[in-house]
């Protein structure tokens, strides 16, 4: 008999997870956004979205990751101080069991299919868009909501943060010590904890807008200006310390525009595992730019850190740009529209707002190694 | 692959005071300078104490695994301790309302594992972290002195610090410095200021003022510091000379 034995993960698998670097992760709902971010979210990590300008996109985000808990029947709570948490479950998008493909219109029988010439017949095709193979995660439709008896039948705790008087420990602002000791007392359960072997489930705590005016108003009231938002940060830290080796994944969104102090971020960002940016086109010039006409706004992937391992994940991209359709959000690799009309002047140069984003655009004092 | 990065440390060498600051800068993980220091230290059967405010056990135990050494194992003979500080002043934070003084506890653990061992060194694992829990710059600069005189003063035993930069006007950034000024040994590691590359995981500077009043540098100024280029593998750390890769 041999001497070796293959050590089997005694931990059983929970629905909706794959095991990365022994490590349960879990799709944050949109395919393309857990390809780009190395497969999925990492139990016990933080996973935080700078919000766009309007909070639209950051908010649709956040609605993915909690209708995929509800698809994969795994424990929620969700906490707003701007509204009722209970609204955000209202609106959660409906699982659709096919993936669906609606930006190809079938095209009339009559017309005949368009002959490519012979010297590009061999050439794969362009796959632009990240994570369209992949059967991780499920697929949602955004103009239909998931009913209300499911999410009846769902095991959410709903975190309202109203303000409240009298002490918090360790904190100046309520609200934070409210939420903290919450999630705290909520992760405690054996359920959630690594190291139980059975009845375990995944925990998706979705935080949203945290540190909006609602939160920073009541932590500038104090006489000491740089103070400001030493609560916020020291709250992410203590999340952070709270949720390293459990089962649970934190969503968070952050206005992050909204702070004027621009090394708040960068302090958050030390706690936080994941992060990423969302530059909506929506009230910019970009919008109109026809550049950019495909796309509804930048995708920026600002941190990728490796839990239990030495090898960070390389996005495959570093141009990202986003689109939002009924039934998909989709990231792909950013592309320049083709030029198609003969004009003297290719189309973009007449634009006065100069695309900030480098395709091909390389000096030698760019060049690092 | 992690005797790259422990000869760079000059952490065989035997000195008067062996300080050993990493700094991060542009959001770049050095976890793996410690996962390294700690191999090194179990093959030589060093004892360690891991103060650790930002990564988990369970991470370098994960890491370890695959670098070649079982850390559950030393911690179960008693040749590493790991001290989650940061839970232990969470914990303090909300239950007393008040944050627990930083050196006690640490001296504690040092002087139990001095019983059994000739040399204990200490990692300390995000020092910037203390700032986020609202720890002012003196405590912690006082705490870092107090535990560089604690530790260094015994039988050649080294302090390795991890301090993230998070910005060139925060708190943070002066208390690198700080600790920069009165290190032997400054270990600046720094994501690609353009972003991610496959090849290549980062910037890797390297410079020792402790070697400052050094014969050969009497004449110098400043010492000129050695650059490299890093790339991380489950196994460890290879480094490469700028234009190689």
């Amino acid at each position: 008999m041999s001497s070796f034995h293959k050590t089997s993960d005694s931990r059983v698998t929970i629905t909706g997870t794959k095991i990365k670097n022994s490590l349960p992760i879990i799709s944050s709902g949109i395919p393309s956004l857990d390809y780009v971010i190395g497969g999925g979210l990492p139990a016990g990590s933080i996973f935080a979205v700078e919000e766009d300008v309007l909070a639209n996109y950051s908010r649709i985000l956040l609605k993915y990751f909690l209708a995929e808990g509800v698809a994969c029947k795994h424990d929620l709570f969700i906490a707003s101080a701007d509204e009722n948490p209970e609204d955000i479950s209202k609106e959660l998008p409906l699982p659709t069991t096919i993936p669906q493909d609606d930006d190809l219109a079938p095209t009339a029988a009559g017309i005949d299919k368009m002959k490519i010439a012979w010297r590009y017949e061999g050439l794969s095709q362009v796959e632009s868009s990240f994570g369209s193979t992949t059967n991780f995660g499920h697929h949602f439709d955004l103009s239909k909501h998931i009913e209300a008896d499911t999410i009846k039948n769902c095991n959410i705790n709903y975190c309202k943060l109203e303000m409240e008087k009298g002490g918090a420990n360790g904190f100046k602002n309520t609200l934070y010590h409210k939420l903290l000791t919450s999630i705290q007392e909520l992760i405690s359960k054996e359920e959630y904890q690594s190291n139980v072997k059975t009845t375990s489930n995944i925990l998706r705590i979705g935080i949203h807008s945290l540190g909006s005016p609602t939160w920073m108003a009541m932590d500038c009231d104090d006489d000491a200006s740089g103070t400001f938002g030493q609560d916020l940060i020291k709250f992410m830290y203590c999340l952070r310390v709270i949720v390293r080796d459990t089962n649970a994944v934190v969503f968070v969104t952050i206005p992050a525009h909204l702070f004027d102090d621009d090394h708040i971020m960068k302090r958050l960002l030390y706690s936080v595992d994941n992060a990423v940016r969302i530059e909506s086109f929506a009230g910019s010039s970009r919008e109109t730019n026809p550049v950019y006409k495909d796309y509804h706004g930048l995708f920026h992937i600002t941190k990728l850190s490796a839990i239990y391992s030495l090898v960070p994940f390389v996005p495959p991209s570093l141009d990202m740009a986003f689109k939002l359709k009924r039934k998909k959000f989709v990231i792909e690799k950013l592309h320049l529209p083709p030029e198609l009309e003969e004009t003297k002047e290719r189309e973009q140069d007449d634009i006065t707002g100069v695309p900030k984003v480098n395709c091909g655009g390389f000096k030698k004092k760019d060049i690092e190694f | 692959m992690s005797a790259d990065i422990v000869t760079l440390l000059h952490l065989d060498k035997v000195l008067s005071s062996k300080l050993v600051v990493v700094k991060e800068i542009n959001r770049c993980d050095s976890s793996f300078v410690t996962s390294c220091v700690l191999n090194y230290c179990i093959k030589n059967k060093a004892a360690v104490v891991l103060v650790s405010t930002h990564n988990s056990f369970q991470h370098y135990q994960n890491v370890g695994l695959k670098i070649n050494y079982n850390l559950q194992r030393y911690v179960d003979t008693g040749l590493v301790d790991f001290f989650n500080f940061g839970e232990y002043c969470i914990n303090s934070l909300l239950t007393n309302n008040k944050l627990p003084e930083l050196i006690p506890k640490i001296k504690e653990k040092i002087e139990l594992m001095r019983h059994k061992h000739d040399t204990v060194n200490v990692i300390l694992d995000g020092v910037t972290h203390l700032f986020d829990l609202d720890y002012s710059l003196k405590e912690v600069n006082l705490f870092c002195n107090e535990l560089i005189k604690i530790v260094t003063s015994y039988n050649n035993s080294f302090v390795l610090c991890h301090c993230n930069e998070a910005n060139e006007d925060d708190v943070s950034y002066l208390m690198a410095n700080l600790l920069a000024h009165k290190a032997h040994t400054v270990l600046e590691v720094e994501n690609l200021p353009s972003g991610w590359s496959a090849d290549v995981a980062g910037h890797l500077t390297i410079t020792y003022p402790g070697l400052k009043f050094d014969s050969d540098h009497m004449h110098i100024m400043d010492i000129k510091p050695s650059r490299y280029l890093f790339k991380l593998f489950d196994r460890g750390v290879k480094l490469f000379a700028p234009g190689t890769v």
